[in-house]
């Protein structure tokens, strides 16, 4: 495990540094900088070349990658070009609703994906199971921001129960311990809940046929005929069995779960990662952008890695190689 | 049964969710008597952070909207454009050779940490402003201002070169800045100081706290020298990136003030404001922003290949080796297409009518603007064809497009994706350039790459962009020679006779003189086209309607905020946290 461990370790840093090495020279190859954005032509153009020699963009984008890479092996991702504040501190700052915003989906997208595959597939064929396969297919395939917008006209916009935007009431301050609690999961709750049926969509549709593959196995009717209850056939044999492509499914999904939460942070005006990178790539922050790659590189090889060794301790028969 | 169950509660919750929005829209009478009182909340949305709230280093137009709350000028600009009211400076009078201008500050000033305002934040401010290593951007406007000295704590002098029409206008350009707080930070470190994310001010506002991408919130400044004022206990700036958000939190009052909304939401709060179902008021200002169809003048290839392989050949010469384009080079081409292009039929379409027309380079709200002179290509498709014709663009082949010498009356339009309004206007021009013969591609790419790349190394050959308007009146960075070289100046258009007159216009000494040279150069230009001048925007503004005392006008939304207040019987709850 220890040998597997640092092998994959080493892996990864190398498809980290491969990866944000490119994102670099793509995001500078790209013709145009920063100073465009400031489309004023009364700016003088001392000022313009001022900010072209402040962002360090006159250099030879080699001399530029191998200054960001010695900063970055010190964590010191330099200050936003747009924004007067560090860009570990932006990221820091909009990292927080994102976590809350991913975790919390997908831990009820799991969860959730788990619970209706197992019973859609225990009552396969029934008016449930149909049901369930109908709900599950329709979100599935609906794009999380329409989702999120119909969610927001009909639960916010019309009806009014939940509120619309951000992740806090701008009255925050004012409210007890308790509410502020409450403050952040009533702002989470839309989000949350268009995140988390995507998943719980995805989820539902792997268990399910997993599940339906593990009640059909020859284990499964050596066990019913050996009269073995049927509680713990399904979650000790079939379950755990089916178990193994839905951790692997949440490997392959982060990405994707970062895409979406991108999406979902633009409708419902909360400021995570996902906003950030989009005005980021947007506005030309160079350092901001290669911040955020950098850590979501990190986040998807790690959760990778994370994946592979819970379906070895699930079953030791997955090799670590 | 069962489905009897689930209707009646839903009907139930419809009902009451009707009965309650009624109710809310009764109490919300118009014409009332108000009582008086301080105190309450203005939320204001916006679509993005501010760069910065540094004034010296900001430079997005949200950044100097929230700066204008918290710092202060010397004076402020009417909404004539054209005179100034006393602000941090009680009065001032020029010498008498005309070369000073002499500012008596007020003495009951103080930041917002407590220290005395003085003359000498203001020589301070002034040595920052003009210093390259800052990186101010309004730096051009201190450029005749050769010195300035505080002879005593509450008189500023400011000195110089020679006699202009806007003498009062630069030197009062920039807010100021405390000496105490900045004066050890070295001016090419200021951009990232934390003064930027923490500023310290003299204004009606003190900065309290900003959580980035959520809010920036202000507090009413206790000790603000117009005693008594602001009213207003509190500005908070919700950073809310959907228009959509915007506009539903607008009418459902979870924001109080709205700005630069665009026609589309615009209309529907105007709709709602008339039915009585909103208390968001809404307001057509007179804007700052204009669109228009830049040509250029000269053939990318050859302006690439001569200008831009050769580093430092950026002289007349160079110009001179310049292949002319193959379209846009002939006046009597521009006027064709320009008369080619419906105007007022693009008004409508793409800004629901909330636009004016425009036909020179000078915008309505400024002094220089005179409509009687300018030359007008009204919407005429046939002298378009007939002018297309005498230029000997004929379809040949009868496939639809015009050709002349073997070359296809073809080329490619760029425009900033993001822009919806216009992605609509490309596409119509397109429509409408193609009845009479004319093939437009339409180029929507990203606005770093248009304004960083495409328009500066003059890669394009026509360009649907938009400029906002400063309060001078100042056309060098877009026609002048002297600038031919620079991002701005993309068309290459070069006439001697306008950079003479500019010139003079610069250098008139009274607003009068240069009125005339203003004439010329707005007819000259509105004859030749480098631009097809497009449409002249209205600024859309909605505000809560028990806000009272609010000013809006030419000069944007923040006029003076310090003297809105809401009446006791209009408090929501949230003012009274």
């Amino acid at each position: 495990m220890a040998a597997f461990i640092i092998r994959r370790l080493i892996i990864s840093l190398i498809v980290i540094f491969v990866g944000v090495s490119l994102t670099f020279f793509l995001v500078h190859l790209i013709p145009g900088d920063p100073t465009g954005i400031f489309i004023n032509p009364a700016l003088p153009e001392s000022v313009r070349q001022g900010l072209v020699e402040r962002y360090g963009l006159s250099q030879p984008v080699a001399l530029q990658y191998l200054k960001w890479l010695y900063n970055a092996v010190r964590l010191d991702f330099g200050y936003s070009f747009i924004y007067p504040e560090k860009t570990l501190s932006l990221i820091g700052d909009a990292l927080v609703p994102t976590l809350a915003l991913t975790l919390s989906s997908l831990f009820i997208g799991v969860l959730g994906g788990c619970f209706i595959g197992i019973a859609s597939a225990m009552k396969k064929g029934t008016l449930f199971d149909r049901i369930c396969s109908t709900a599950v297919m329709f979100f599935y395939s609906v794009p999380s921001f329409w989702l999120g917008l119909v969610l927001l006209l009909l639960l916010s916009y019309w009806l009014g129960i939940f509120p619309s935007s951000q992740i806090r009431s701008i009255h925050h301050e004012h409210l007890s311990f308790v509410g502020k609690v409450f403050d952040y999961i009533i702002h989470l709750l839309l989000p949350v809940t268009t995140l988390s049926l995507t998943l719980m969509a995805s989820f539902a549709k792997y268990t399910r046929e997993s599940m339906i593959n593990a009640l059909s196995s020859s284990y499964t009717i050596g066990a019913i005929s050996r009269g073995i209850d049927k509680r713990k056939i399904i979650f000790k044999y079939c379950f755990k069995n089916s178990l193994i492509p839905v951790i692997n499914l949440i490997g392959t999904a982060v990405p994707f779960i970062i895409g979406g939460a991108i999406t979902v942070e633009v409708v419902f005006s909360l400021p995570g990662m996902g906003r950030l990178i989009v005005s980021s790539i947007l506005s030309r922050d160079y350092p901001v952008v290669m911040g955020i790659a950098t850590l979501m590189f990190f986040f998807v090889v790690f959760f990778n890695m994370l994946v592979d060794i819970i379906s070895h301790i699930i079953d030791p028969r997955v090799q670590l190689q | 049964m069962r489905r009897k169950r689930i209707i009646i509660p839903i009907l139930a919750i419809f009902l009451l969710y009707s009965c309650t929005k009624k109710k809310g829209q009764e109490e919300s009478g118009r014409l009332k008597k108000f009582t008086f009182e301080t105190g309450g909340t203005l939320v204001i949305g916006i679509q993005s952070d501010p760069d910065d709230l540094n004034p010296l280093t900001a430079l997005s137009q949200t950044a100097r909207d929230i700066i204008s709350l918290i710092f202060e000028r010397l004076a402020d600009i009417n909404s004539d454009l054209l005179t100034f009211s006393p602000r941090l400076a009680r009065s001032w009078e020029f010498s008498h050779d005309s070369l000073s201008i002499v500012f008596h500050l007020r003495t009951d000033v103080y930041w917002h940490d407590g220290v005395k305002f003085t003359s000498q934040d203001v020589v301070f401010t002034h040595s920052l402003q003009t210093n390259p290593e800052t990186g101010w951007d309004g730096i051009t406007f201190k450029d005749h201002i050769i010195e300035v000295t505080a002879p005593d704590d509450s008189t500023v002098i400011y000195r110089f070169d020679q006699r202009y029409p806007y003498m009062l206008m630069d030197a009062v350009e920039g807010y100021i800045v405390p000496e105490h707080i900045l004066k050890d930070i070295p001016p090419a470190r200021i951009h990232s100081s934390n003064f930027g994310r923490s500023p310290v001010g003299t204004g009606p506002f003190i900065f309290k706290d900003w959580v980035f991408q959520q809010n920036i919130t202000l507090e009413k400044n206790p000790n603000y020298h117009d005693k008594g004022k602001p009213y207003l206990n509190k500005v908070i700036f919700k950073i809310l990136p959907d228009e959509l958000t915007i506009f539903n939190e607008l009418i459902n009052r979870e924001i109080d003030l709205a700005y630069r909304i665009s026609p589309h939401y615009f209309i529907k709060v105007e709709k709602l404001w008339e039915k009585k179902k909103t208390h968001a008021h809404p307001y057509r200002l007179p804007g700052r922003a204009y669109d228009f169809i830049g040509w250029n003048l000269f053939e990318p290839r050859s302006y690439f290949e001569i200008i831009g392989s050769k580093e430092g050949e950026k002289d007349t010469s160079a110009i001179r080796k310049l292949v002319p384009h193959r379209l846009f080079s002939s006046q009597k081409v521009r006027a064709a297409l320009t008369m080619a292009i419906n105007r007022d039929e693009l008004r409508q379409v793409v800004l629901e009518g909330l636009a004016i027309p425009l036909d020179g380079p000078i915008p309505p709200i400024l002094w220089a603007y005179n409509d009687t002179i300018l030359y007008r290509w009204d919407y005429n498709p046939s002298l378009a064809k007939k002018f297309l014709r005498e230029e000997g663009w004929r379809d040949e082949d009868g496939d639809g497009i015009l050709e002349k010498d073997s070359i296809e009356f073809c080329f490619e339009m760029y425009t900033n994706a993001g822009n919806s309004r216009r992605e609509r206007a490309i596409v119509i021009v397109q429509d409408q350039l193609k009845k009479i013969g004319v093939k437009v591609i339409p180029k929507i790419v990203e606005p770093a790459f248009l304004f960083g790349y495409i328009l500066p190394e003059r890669q394009y050959d026509a360009a649907l962009i938009g400029w906002n308007v400063g309060l001078k009146v100042y056309l060098t960075p877009l026609f002048h020679s002297k600038t031919f070289f620079l991002p701005f100046h993309f068309t290459g258009y070069l006439s001697p006779k306008y950079d003479r007159l500019e010139d003079m216009a610069l250098s008139a000494k009274t607003f009068e003189q240069a009125k005339k040279y203003w004439n010329e150069i707005a007819k000259m230009l509105s004859y030749e086209l480098p631009y097809t001048w497009l449409y002249y925007e209205y600024f859309c503004v909605a505000v809560d309607s028990r806000f009272k005392g609010t000013v809006f006008d030419v000069r944007g939304p923040f006029v003076n905020v310090e003297s809105w207040w809401i009446p006791a019987e209009e408090k929501l709850q949230r003012d009274r946290l």
